[in-house]
């Protein structure tokens, strides 16, 4: 049986993933002004009551002392985690004012997206903006430190639950998970670093094309696109007739590609190769799925040619041929590995090396495919769930992203990227690309 | 030469696999849907990777059907098939 020294049964080691995403929070600070953060944004039917929301998201918060942690280290064994030395958790609630329709109160929370928690105890807000129409925005904000993105939506599946009664204590592998410090296995985690480092050069030496950052700390800017549920359907029937029965990802992500290469086209701009790494949760695959907390992700990276793009049949064989392989190759598994062994580095360290490393090109754009809510909830304190959709702040570089998910059948697009990147009539052009009418089928 | 693997030893192999991507789903029989267990494109090339590695059979070449996806053993006759074909 392991020994494990007393001070250390309680404390909950980050992984490698959590570090590089420690990292990219740090890089995108630099950049920006505001860290690696993102929101789920609830409408709700009608307008919300502010002291309960208040009263409810405190009382809940309270039972997660993870959510008033930080990351530290421990200077016996130099392994990161996340020190948790409150008892108790918070989430700050904010009221907005309130806006004449919905176009205005989405664009109230996603510029309040920009600016930064108040202290570093803080990972979690609330915020709610009442619309003119009969209609509430609530914008769960959560550091990407502390929550990946079906984390924050199980997160807030189990506060819904809360707020409709549900009084049953959440297990403390929940409120205060414990981890160990992944301090074993070297021969494998080296191994997997070379694996890493081969795919990683291979896809560096392509030069793959990537738009240049603002360098006045920009803010994010938002488009959204949500198709209704028989254009959704119709978009799945065409994923599956190009990619196979079930394998969506690749055709969305083909879209994307699309989307960005018609971009640069209109500049003028006729790149030979894009490359797009894309989060994938790995949830299931560790038996975990109850998992809140920290990033169960890892990454996949697809580097499409000229050739890829001359239609939409070759650019689907080609990210299902390389997700194929990769997935053959265990880089996803190799990554989580590799990634361990980076967290010796301080996270400013991590980011000065890494954006020396990558030239500054870590991609030409994020990608993200959440496939259906894990908040199964549709009612949020007495209010009816109209519709749920991701506004991440992209980390920077690329500052640019397209992520997907659906709910209750139909399909958001969420285009982000940095003002002054692109423009906005080139932002919503981009997430309008996945209309069935404007996708080249 | 390995012996081909029956259609019942393939629904087996795939009935561990599967279960063992669900563990919070116990109830996955060979004739539960596959889309409702939630199955996406990374678990099924999990999925496509196994049988490529046990049965030597790659599920790539060909988009597979709505009809060989149904469930666990619908695939698993549609893998005998294959590899009755390719002898």
């Amino acid at each position: 049986m392991p020994l494990t020294l007393p001070y250390r049964r309680n404390r909950c080691y980050l992984t490698g993933v959590d570090w590089i995403i420690g990292t990219l929070d740090c890089m995108t600070r630099r950049s920006t002004g505001a860290g690696n953060t993102s929101q789920i944004l609830l409408e709700l039917e009608g307008h919300v009551d502010e002291a309960r929301l208040r009263e409810t998201v405190h009382a809940f918060a309270s039972r997660f002392p993870a959510l008033s942690g930080q990351p530290a280290r421990d200077w016996l064994n130099l392994a990161p985690y996340w020190k948790m030395d409150r008892s108790t958790g918070r989430c700050t609630v904010e009221i907005l004012p309130a806006q004449s329709n919905s176009v205005a109160a989405i664009a109230t929370l996603c510029r309040a997206l920009n600016t930064p928690f108040p202290t570093t105890h803080d990972h979690v807000a609330f915020r709610l903006v009442q619309s003119g129409e009969d209609r509430s925005f609530l914008g769960m904000v959560f550091d990407h430190r502390l929550f990946d993105a079906r984390g924050a939506e199980l997160f807030l599946d189990r506060l819904a639950a809360f707020a409709a009664g549900d009084a049953t204590p959440a297990p403390p592998e929940l409120t205060r998970p414990v981890r160990k410090p992944y301090l074993s296995d070297w021969t494998a985690k080296f191994s997997a670093g070379r694996n890493i480092n081969r795919a990683l050069r291979a896809c560096a030496d392509a030069r793959p094309a990537c738009l240049p950052i603002p360098t006045d700390r920009p803010d994010f800017q938002y488009h959204f696109e949500t198709l209704d549920v028989a254009q959704s359907r119709h978009l799945t029937e065409i994923a599956f007739a190009l990619g196979g029965y079930l394998v969506k990802m690749p055709y969305l992500l083909a879209l994307a590609v699309q989307a960005v290469d018609h971009l640069f086209a209109e500049r003028g701009h006729t790149p030979e190769h894009y490359l797009i790494p894309v989060s994938i949760d790995r949830r299931s695959a560790r038996a975990d799925s109850q998992s809140l907390f920290f990033n169960h992700i890892s990454f996949l990276h697809f580097l499409l040619t000229r050739h890829d793009l001359q239609s939409i049949e070759n650019l689907v064989q080609s990210i299902t041929r390389q997700m194929y392989e990769q997935t053959k190759a265990r880089l996803p598994e190799d990554f989580e590995q590799t990634l361990l062994l980076m967290r010796i580095l301080p996270v400013g360290v991590l980011a000065t090396f890494s954006q020396r490393l990558f030239s500054g090109n870590f991609g030409t754009f994020a990608f993200s495919y959440l496939g259906e809510t894990a908040c199964r909830t549709r009612q949020f304190l007495g209010h009816r769930v109209m519709n749920l959709v991701h506004t991440p702040r992209v980390s920077t570089p690329p500052g640019l992203g397209l992520f997907v998910n659906e709910f209750d059948g139909r399909i958001n697009v969420t285009a982000a990227s940095l003002e002054g990147l692109l423009s906005p009539d080139e932002a919503a052009r981009l997430a309008r690309h996945f209309q069935p009418a404007n996708a080249q089928i | 030469m390995p012996a081909t693997p029956t259609t019942a030893e393939i629904e087996r192999t795939l009935l561990a696999e599967i279960s063992g991507m669900f563990p919070e789903n116990p109830a996955v029989t060979s004739a539960t849907p596959l889309q409702a267990l939630g199955l996406d494109s990374l678990r099924l090339f999990e999925l496509f990777v196994l049988i490529e590695k046990q049965f030597g059979l790659s599920l790539l070449d060909s988009p597979l059907t709505r009809e060989a996806l149904e469930n666990v053993a619908s695939l698993a006759g549609h893998i005998a098939a294959r590899l009755a074909t390719k002898g």
